[in-house]
């Protein structure tokens, strides 16, 4: 019998053990005979029947299979018990994502660290500046968060947009839909560009505003109104300091 | 009497991982060292031994590079290991001890 033959006929009773079980009985097996091996080469052994020998001290492989497979005969009942979990895990995803709630909780922390760059109603032209920004505002419940102005071309004009998203404070909640709605962007002479466009869900909303500026602005400023409540953010432009 | 092999082999198993964590090449070297080759076991069946005390939770394995250089998977006596060694080696003192008694009788009536 060879040194693989004997490793099969140990495997061979142990279907119930996963692949990385089997291969880590099998790896051990191995491992003991190359130690008994070389010792027995150390003491001037032939090859040969160095391994002849190191089967042979093993023992029946039938024997060793069959008490290894005893050893996990558990395992068919953990088996199923794992089937349950991962079924109930899967009926479980599929019913958020039917309700939209698990989709809406993603996207409300997506925009929290990776907010959409590209906003497709919103794109200038030319781009001359861009600028990351992390100016945040609590609105209610929701948190207004802008995080991109660049200047650039628009509809001919030179113009200054802003990415913004708003989400929830708490990943689950629902963000209000109209927070863009009444929102507008003026420069500093108090024009405002016809008003950009977004997208999102109930878990976030994200959007491009803009308006025209000229050469020499160094701001824009984000302006919330809802009845009771108003917010004014001022926006640095990027290359504003210089241009001032 | 075969059963009674098995655990022989259990409770030798678990008495050598109380001192250190041990390979199972090693345990064999060290269990022919320490009973002056009394117990001549054939060497493959430790590793169903292990591998149930293992599922019990009396034993954890971990692979670590053995003296040889070699990467070998060591066992680990745990607590609730050494609680069953505990066990098994006063059920062991105690088998032992009638079998005596009852070898001391024999040898008085001789």
């Amino acid at each position: 019998m060879t040194r693989q033959e004997f490793l099969d006929q140990v495997l061979s009773p142990l279907g119930r053990l996963t692949a990385q079980e089997r291969e880590n009985v099998r790896r051990e097996l191995e491992e003991h005979v190359e130690d008994r091996m070389e010792a027995l080469l150390e003491m001037g052994w032939d090859a040969e029947l160095a391994e002849e020998r190191c089967l042979e001290a093993m023992g029946d492989p039938a024997e060793i299979g069959r008490e290894m497979a005893r050893q996990y005969r558990g395992k068919g009942w953990l088996w199923l018990g794992r089937a349950a979990v991962v079924l109930t895990v899967v009926v479980c995803i599929q019913a958020l994502l039917g309700v939209g709630m698990l989709g809406a909780a993603w996207d409300s922390l997506t925009v929290r660290f990776n907010p959409p760059r590209t906003i497709s109603i919103g794109e200038l032209k030319n781009v001359e500046a861009e600028e990351e920004l992390d100016i945040r505002a609590e609105i209610g419940n929701d948190i207004l968060r802008i995080y991109q102005v660049s200047v650039g071309e628009k509809d001919g004009q030179r113009a200054a947009m802003v990415l913004a998203c708003a989400y929830d404070r708490w990943p689950f909640g629902i963000v209000v839909d109209s927070l863009f709605g009444r929102s507008e962007l003026w420069n500093e002479r108090g024009e405002t560009g016809t008003s950009g466009g977004g997208s999102g869900n109930s878990g976030a909303v994200c959007a491009a505003l803009w308006a025209p500026v000229e050469t020499g602005d160094t701001h824009v400023i984000w302006e919330y109104r809802a009845i009771g409540e108003a917010v004014r953010l001022e926006i640095p432009l990027p290359g504003g300091e210089e241009a001032a | 009497m075969k059963k009674q092999a098995i655990e022989h082999t259990r409770l030798l198993a678990l008495s050598l991982l109380a001192g250190e964590d041990m390979y199972g090449y090693q345990m064999i070297v060290e269990l022919a060292r320490r009973s002056n080759h009394t117990f001549d076991m054939k060497e493959g069946t430790l590793y169903p031994v292990l591998h149930g005390l293992e599922q019990e939770g009396f034993v954890e394995a971990y692979r670590k590079q053995a003296p040889t250089g070699r990467e070998r998977k060591y066992y680990h006596l745990t607590r609730k290991g050494q609680g069953a060694l505990r066990e098994e080696e006063a059920a062991w003192r105690r088998y032992s001890g009638a079998v005596n008694d009852v070898l001391r009788g024999g040898a008085e009536a001789v």
